[in-house]
């Protein structure tokens, strides 16, 4: 068989095999259903809200509710209320609040927060490294490892800020804030705001995930160093990435070139680990 | 934000590419059901992300690559977000099961996924190279070779053999 012979033969036995398995003339219309039906989640009462916004009311209410059935219980009970990992106040997943939610319970919570004398993490307080790069067919993710290095606790709740940095000047990249959804990470760890709390040594760890597809002329950004900084933290710790056991960082998400940088919240948790 | 117009546009865009987009991965699932689920979630991480993309930038590769690396993070997954409706997919009803076609499925199998997808691409969808590499965020060279290295792993399992 000649090469454009191959060619033809396996074009030909390529749709023979895979032709019976494609999803039937109706599946287009269920897939372009899910994004009528995901657009008009996104409307309530004949306005729409952004997801932030949306977020913010979810957690509202349930602070009005919680708040409200805590008061109640309180009032109509003379001892305190058995203690247990707190849960009230999650965060708009867009905006990292600056303290923790105090928590009704007089006893010791397994959850310090920074009325109970722990800092929030600075920037000079950790170190960064990026950790269990992963690339996919269109995108490319990790997890950015935040260690400790102090000698005393830190808090951390929620998103940290991201900036690129090319021979000292600085770019801040626009990211967009994952909670509760899928992001491609390796472990099924689904993405939650939490406050959390790192011993000296320990360290926490933050999915990001971007597209490194070129759509335009535009060259996308790459940088080898980002500055990363905590949640509530106002300073930033640098991050350099080291070619070949990590590519720098080509992010086509933050100049328009094309797509996404997705950033999941600070976990104890490693999510794109596998094992 | 967007406004109903650039929803609509974009929703008016994407709805040709969902007959290609089930063949890519029907192709990359070996499934059918699985196909349509890697293509929902794939449709509405797109929509969601519609607004990162710049106007006038061609749909197709943005699209199926996001396509591809849903197919690849299928089995992964542990948890759904597919949303699904009472409406089941249709039955099979085409008879494709031959010797052949079993041999075609057992060899795309045994490729390396992205090597798959170059196949894939090229000789299943008829893409060109340079929207293979696009789609697989490689160079056009590395597309071919991709190709390449695919074709030489099929002839075996396909017979097919260079005179």
């Amino acid at each position: 068989m000649s090469s454009d012979d191959i060619e033809s033969t396996l074009r030909d036995r390529l749709r023979a095999a895979i032709d019976p398995m494609v999803p039937g003339p109706n599946a287009g219309g269920r897939v372009m259903d899910a994004i009528a039906a995901s657009r008009e989640r996104s409307r309530v009462g004949g306005f729409r809200i952004g997801q932030r916004l949306g977020a913010f009311l979810v957690a509202s209410v349930v602070v009005v509710l919680v708040g409200g059935a805590l008061g109640l219980t309180l009032a109509l009970r003379s001892h305190p209320i058995p203690s247990g990992p707190s849960k009230t106040g999650p965060p708009a997943p867009a905006v990292p609040t600056s303290t923790a939610t105090p928590t009704p319970s007089p006893s010791a919570s397994p959850s310090p927060s920074p009325s109970n004398g722990v800092v929030a993490c600075e920037g000079a307080m950790l170190r960064a490294h990026f950790i269990d790069f992963d690339g996919a067919a269109g995108s490319e993710g990790g997890d950015i490892m935040l260690e400790n290095a102090g000698h005393a606790p830190c808090t951390m709740e929620g998103y940290t800020n991201l900036q690129g940095s090319v021979d000292g000047r600085l770019t801040q990249l626009g990211v967009t804030h994952i909670q509760a959804v899928l992001i491609n990470n390796s472990n099924g760890t689904l993405p939650r705001v939490r406050l959390i709390t790192l011993e000296p040594g320990q360290a926490a760890y933050v999915a990001v995930e971007w597209t490194d597809v070129q759509s335009t002329s535009t060259s996308c950004p790459v940088y080898r160093t980002l500055l990363i900084t905590p949640p509530q933290g106002s300073t930033a710790v640098t991050m350099t990435v080291t070619p070949p056991v990590t590519p720098p960082f080509m992010f086509c998400g933050s100049h328009g070139a094309a797509i996404w940088i997705d950033e999941a919240p600070v976990s104890l948790t490693r999510y794109f680990y596998q094992p | 934000m967007r406004n109903e117009a650039q929803t609509g546009s974009f929703e008016a865009e994407l709805r040709p590419l969902i007959p290609i987009a089930l063949r890519l991965a029907a192709a990359m699932r070996l499934d059918s059901l699985d196909a349509e689920d890697a293509v929902q979630t794939a449709a509405l991480r797109a929509w969601s992300k519609r607004a990162n993309r710049q106007p006038g930038t061609d749909l197709r590769p943005w699209f199926l690559a996001i396509v591809a690396n849903q197919c690849r993070e299928t089995h992964r997954a542990r948890w759904a977000s597919v949303l699904r409706f009472a409406d089941p997919p249709e039955a099979e009803t085409r008879a494709g099961d031959t010797a052949a076609a079993i041999d075609v499925v057992n060899g795309l199998r045994r490729l390396a996924p992205h090597i798959r997808l170059a196949v894939v691409l090229r000789y299943y969808l008829d893409l060109p190279y340079e929207e293979v590499a696009s789609i697989s965020r490689c160079s056009a060279a590395a597309a071919k070779s991709r190709v390449r290295r695919g074709i030489e792993s099929l002839k075996t399992t396909l017979t097919l053999q260079e005179s």
